[in-house]
């Protein structure tokens, strides 16, 4: 087996906006977004639990779309912009997904919920009301180890419900 | 408790911790950072069994920012090897945090790193060359008793841990009286609790006081530590254990990673840094704990009429490669000997071995969703071979309610419910006579459906005095659970339990306790987050794990606050120059019900704490109650013929599943899935069925989706998601769960501990599988199905 | 080697064809970078560890475009599974297409995944070369000796091995309306978002209930993707009944032999691909 190792370390500069705010750094180009995200820009709710790009506690949304950050690059994320579960709510309002999480119990340990979160939040901003069938495949690459999902289902119906009903 | 309407117990009421996680400010573990923190990794084993011929760290300590390489041979000059439950010689089994001599299982750890940042330490850990001197694995449980088995350890002689023997009844006179014998030969697999969070420690040595701060998630952390401390040879004095505000899950899956803390602990003394180590996925899928396999070998004397009169079982266990809690697998399925069954003949032979795969623990359900598995499928069998229904032969078994409480054959005492209630309400909600006449429709058409259940019962609140079956010598029995309830300075009531809340909503629970005690808004009780075993109440017993805390921590807490609240009433008499008849507590107040004059708490308070004088004549100042909960087990340690009643509560939960089989594709599909559940007293059930349907979904996973798959060589063929593979959104079923609800005649409030499952479905599915595929004559005596294995079994019956 | 995290590279960003090329021949162990969905977990794993990565996300002459002009629908490389599967164009000319890129994975992946990077990967468990094969679709490249176009079954050369030269990137694939017959795409998974167990995409052509051309691909059946030959060649002329639906089930596993591995024997994904080729047949005969 060869090692071939890059002897020096390599870096480069990236800016990536983070829920409206700027985060400039020079990072080796192996650093995972989702390192990026925790590491430099502090911001701890978005999670890594595996390492097969399967479980999705890492989603967040890149440009708008749900992306896995422990499967991309900080260096391909360089002036894009990126939304984490920290920027859901809105001056201390939460967002109604957030809202319907919380009155459903969709959770118990937390962990997989920043991600679940921001799947939802991609489905509803697609499909404003979407069947049972339609979120099931929305959060199919997010793994719940807690609530057997059931709640978290009920919790999005309800929250698009409330945002169709216009609550934001 | 009387019968009288609760105010605060069984409501709804929203989970307060639930906002932290759904607003991304929860802190779990790896969210913790400490200057100067330096990250561990471990370069891991990719045999099975190999000796350790040569480990050459120098590549790794070549490249900038690594700081340290250690191997288990160093390790043996600063550790003891982890204290051991079973006596000699098994007991002389040597476990360090890393492999000594030789690895044992696929994914042990060999080396470990230490570099400035993950990825260097990733970079590192790579760089470690091994190299391996690979000898033949054993990994089948029956062949490690073969006369030429590999040894895993040489210095316990033989593969076997434990041995033993419960003769419980009259058991020959049972076969005598038997019209038939059943006999088979059950499997249960191997699966992992995989909690989303992996396990991760920050060890922190503090060079000033020569002590040790940790922060881990060990469920728990007071039980483990003397573990580590006998390997740190470091007394418990110098150790701060904490936990963080959050853990994401554990299922049992974080209770041996003390050899995590400890490697860790000792690292950051030699570099004088705070050491991290996180778990990556693959290393806490091949290492971080997995449920016990099972062989059964059962036999069954019944009568005609489908009555069990006996049983005689002979169990071999796997615990792979390292017994870090086991044996006590090999004692705790007798919790639920009988399982849910009035069967008082039973005679069990029971032999754990070792093998070279990764170690087991105190998964779900421990020890126990094997042994109700086994049950479940033989209650089907019993029923096939008799020509009988299934759900009459079960009927017919069940312990009656009017025997409650129930002192089972090993002298477990079954805490009332009602069995048959529960089993005909799910008959009811499944709509079984329908489906049965579905079936026989279906399968003229060539549809193959089937109907299966699983009565489970399954244990809240364990004595640890059950390893003294193995080693009477241990140090260890009963359990125990502290709590603190304080009406602070400012009169705000505060309550702490020793407990290490994974997900199960400890906050809100005992919030909601308090309340009904002191009668107040239970959003106004403050339960701060995490353990700290500095400023927090605990007991040795301390933690989550085998569904203890409703039930300890509940008892515990519900007593404390019933001692502070005669306190509150004492003070207030004495201030309000009242009997303390005529007074009562609401709303944070002590009012009188004659004169209408009240008191609140943060006067109370102030003359508690500060303006002492004016307590009642040779009263201690302070508002702070302090309750130790030990609860008595009536047969609290074992006999010579291996009774006791090893856990407090239990919760039952009786499963129906109506499945589909596609015949051509062999694929498996939950049509209706049932739970009938008995928790005992609900004190949130937002929780309580947050909990039941997570079991559930851990159960039915287990039988369809997840299962550790070793080769003969002992290479872990699952190693990651891609491979071992937890049930997702798309293939859960809409389940529908049902309460039939009795108290538990052991518990002070009525709560039985549910956070098990017992993993009912899992043999609801079996059983529904086998239900189906009759037509084909497929049997199933083994608790995963995939599509792959019934069309194997089907090409075997099928062979021209 | 458990990591989780990759080995350091080099990063380029071209932002030109030419340019990516250049780097990708003249750079030492380089690969090209689409999405990331295949290369990245592999480089996390460390299973691949190459020393410049040369991401095409910024190369101007493949962004996403999915185009019709006449009978033709290009879809260039950086075309993502979820821009696919949204397509009207492609959802009514090549449901199959359509299907395929829909049931990749989840949603995250999808939202990343391009086309172009799926295909180069080479692996035969991918569902979209399958459905490409049993569309006769072409693969564009470009490479240092300039540009070509190959059909897919040329395209893959063994497991993980394409016909891709070094330096050499797939820029884009066309497809032909003429091609396109009735389409069905079905696999068999363990839970949805795991690799295929097997799979197949069928591409017939019917005149008054004739079968007048067949394509039936496999996947997961050998270290390609792999067409049924026998089995096309039998339906020639035939009508789509129960028998001879049955038969070419059949026939279109005879001489395979699938890899064997924790989730299926080399027999059962036999078995299974016989019956989703029966299932398939049977959804575009209407029955």
């Amino acid at each position: 087996m060869t090692t071939k190792v890059l002897e020096e370390r390599v870096t480069q500069p990236v800016s990536i906006k983070i829920n409206g705010k700027v985060y400039s750094a020079e990072v080796e180009p192996r650093l995972l977004l989702v390192d990026f995200i925790r590491d430099v820009a502090k911001l701890k709710g978005t999670h890594i639990g595996c390492d097969t790009t399967s479980c999705g506690a890492c989603t967040v949304l890149v440009d708008g779309l749900s992306v896995k950050s422990c499967t991309m690059f900080a260096v391909e994320a360089d002036g894009k912009e990126v939304l984490t579960v920290e920027g859901l709510a809105k001056d201390d309002k939460l967002h109604p997904i957030q809202e319907a999480f919380w009155e459903n119990h969709a959770l118990q340990c937390g962990y997989c919920t920043p991600g679940m979160l921001m799947s939802a939040l991609f489905l509803l901003q697609r499909n404003p009301n979407p069947t049972e069938d339609e979120i099931k495949e929305a959060i199919a690459g997010n793994i719940c180890r807690c609530t057997g999902y059931l709640n978290i289902i009920k919790a999005i119906k309800q929250a698009a419900q409330k945002i169709r009903s216009g609550e934001r | 408790m009387t019968e009288q309407e609760t105010k605060w117990l069984g409501k709804p009421i929203k989970l307060r911790e639930d906002l932290l996680p759904i607003t991304g400010k929860a802190r779990y573990i790896d969210d913790l950072e400490l200057p100067n923190t330096v990250y561990m990794a471990y370069t891991t084993s990719a045999y099975a069994h190999a000796k350790i011929k040569k480990i050459d760290p120098s590549k790794a300590l070549a490249k900038p920012g690594v700081l340290c390489v250690i191997s288990g041979e160093e390790l043996k000059k600063h550790l003891e090897p982890f204290m051991q439950i079973a006596e000699p010689p098994a007991g002389n089994l040597k476990d360090y945090p890393l492999a000594v001599d030789k690895v044992r299982y696929f994914g042990e750890p060999v080396a470990a790193v230490v570099a400035e940042d993950r990825y260097t330490a990733e970079d590192a850990a790579e760089l470690v060359e091994v190299e391996y001197e690979p000898l033949p694995a054993v990994v089948d449980p029956e062949d490690a008793l073969k006369e030429n088995a590999p040894l895993v350890h040489e210095e316990i002689g033989s593969n076997v841990v434990w041995k033993g023997i419960w003769d419980l009844g009259e058991v020959d006179a049972a076969f005598e009286q038997a019209d038939e014998v059943i006999r088979e030969r059950i499997v249960f697999h191997r699966y992992a609790p995989v909690p989303l969070e992996p396990n991760g420690v920050l060890a922190v040595y503090d060079e000033t006081t020569d002590s040790f701060i940790i922060h881990s998630v060990n469920q728990m952390p007071m039980f483990s530590l003397p573990l580590i401390c006998g390997a740190l040879k470091t007394p418990p004095s110098k150790f701060r254990m904490l936990n963080p505000p959050y853990v994401g899950g554990a299922f049992g899956g974080k209770i041996i990673n003390y050899t995590h803390i400890t490697l860790a602990a000792l690292l950051s003394k030699l570099l004088k840094r705070p050491v991290k180590y996180i778990e990556t996925r693959s290393e806490n899928i091949a290492s971080g704990t997995h449920n016990n396999e099972r062989i059964f070998y059962v036999e069954l004397a019944v009568k005609r009429d489908g009555k069990v009169l006996g049983a005689k079982m002979r169990i071999i266990d796997n615990c792979g490669a390292y017994t870090r809690y086991e044996p006590a697998g090999a004692v705790i399925w007798s919790q639920v000997t009988p399982g849910i069954y009035a069967v008082k003949n039973i005679r069990v032979e029971f032999t754990q071995v070792v093998t070279n795969k990764g170690p087991t623990g105190p998964v779900r359900g421990y020890s126990r969703v094997q042994h109700n598995f086994m049950w479940e499928r033989v209650m089907d069998i019993v029923a096939k071979r008799l020509a009988l229904d299934p759900a009459e032969v079960r009927l017919k078994n069940f312990i009656p309610p009017e025997e409650m409480p129930y002192r089972g054959p090993s002298h477990t005492i079954y805490d009332g419910g009602d069995y048959p209630g529960a089993f005909r309400k799910l008959l009811d909600a499944l709509e079984y006579q329908k489906w049965r006449k579905l079936q026989e429709e279906y399968r003229k058409q060539g549809r193959l459906i089937g109907i299966g259940f699983s009565a489970v019962i399954d244990s809240g609140a364990n004595n640890f005095a059950q390893v003294k079956i193995i080693n009477p010598n241990f140090p260890v029995s009963g359990n125990s659970e502290a709590a603190m309830v304080m009406i602070d300075q400012g009169g705000t009531v505060v309550a702490k339990v020793g407990t290490t809340d994974q997900g199960q909503s400890h906050e809100t629970t005992m919030a909601q306790l308090v309340a009904e005690v002191f009668n107040m808004d239970p959003s106004r009780v403050v339960v701060p987050r995490g353990f700290d075993s500095a400023s927090n109440v605990w007991a040795a017993h301390s933690g989550a794990y085998a569904s203890r805390s409703a039930v300890l921590a509940g008892t515990a807490l519900f007593l404390a606050a019933q001692k502070l609240k005669e306190k509150v009433l004492a003070i207030a008499s004495h201030l309000l120059n009242e009997n303390v008849e005529a007074l009562k507590v609401e709303n944070e107040r002590v009012v009188s019900t004659k004169t209408g004059r009240s008191v609140s708490f943060s006067q109370i308070a102030l003359v508690a704490w500060s303006d002492v004088v004016s307590l009642p004549e040779g009263m201690e100042p302070g508002l702070v109650s302090y309750y130790v909960y030990k609860p008595d087990w009536k047969f609290n340690k074992p006999d010579s013929k291996n009774r006791l009643n090893n856990t407090l509560t239990y919760s039952y939960t009786i499963h129906g599943s109506v499945v589909e089989v596609d015949p051509e594709t062999f694929l498996v599909k939950i049509l209706k899935h049932v739970v009938v559940s008995d928790p005992g007293v609900i004190i949130n059930p937002l929780v309580v069925e947050g909990q039941e349907i997570g079991a559930t979904m851990h159960g039915i996973s287990a039988a369809l989706y997840e299962s550790l798959q070793y080769d003969e060589k002992g290479v872990l063929l699952t190693p990651n998601f891609w491979f071992y593979t937890p049930v997702g959104a798309k293939e859960m079923p809409d389940v529908e769960l049902l309460h039939h609800i009795t108290k538990s005649t052991s518990s002070l409030i009525g709560v039985r501990g549910i956070g098990e499952g017992g993993g009912g479905p899992i043999g609801s599915i079996t059983n529904a599988v086998e239900d189906a595929l009759e037509p084909l004559g497929i049997r199933i005596n083994f608790s995963h199905v995939s599509g792959n294995k019934l069309f194997e079994l089907w090409k075997g019956l099928h062979k021209r | 080697m458990i990591a989780l995290r990759p080995r350091a590279f080099y990063f380029y960003a071209p932002k030109t064809l030419d340019e990516a090329i250049n780097l990708l021949y003249t750079k030492e162990d380089a690969k090209a970078l689409a999405g990331g969905q295949s290369l990245i977990p592999m480089m996390k794993l460390r299973i691949l560890n190459p020393k410049n990565v040369v991401s095409l996300s910024k190369v101007s002459e493949i962004q996403p475009e999915i185009t019709k002009k006449n009978d033709e629908v290009y879809v260039s490389a950086l075309t993502t599974h979820d821009q696919i599967c949204r397509s009207d164009v492609l959802l009514s000319h090549f449901p199959a297409l359509s299907v395929a890129a829909k049931e990749i994975a989840d949603q995250q992946i999808r939202n990343r995944g391009t086309i172009g990077g799926n295909v180069s990967h080479g692996d035969p468990s991918a569902n979209l070369p399958i459905a490409l094969l049993a569309l006769d679709a072409k693969v564009h490249t470009k490479g240092p000796k300039g540009s070509r176009m190959l059909p897919v079954d040329e395209f893959y050369k063994d497991i993980f091995l394409t016909a891709l030269e070094p330096g050499e990137v797939v820029t884009g694939f066309s497809l032909s309306v003429q091609k396109a017959g009735k389409q069905a795409f079905m696999k068999v998974t363990k839970t949805a978002t795991t690799w295929p167990i097997v799979s197949v995409a069928v591409n017939v052509f019917l005149k008054e209930g004739v079968v007048e051309s067949a394509r039936i691909a496999l996947g997961v059946a050998g270290p390609t993707p792999l067409s049924a030959k026998k089995a096309e060649e039998y339906l020639k002329g035939k009508t789509l009944d129960d028998e001879t639906i049955l038969k070419a089930s059949q026939l279109s596993i005879e001489g395979v032999r699938p890899p064997e591995d924790v989730n299926a024997s080399s027999d059962y994904r036999k078995h299974l691909l016989s019956v989703l080729v029966k299932r398939c047949l049977k959804q575009v005969s209407g029955r």
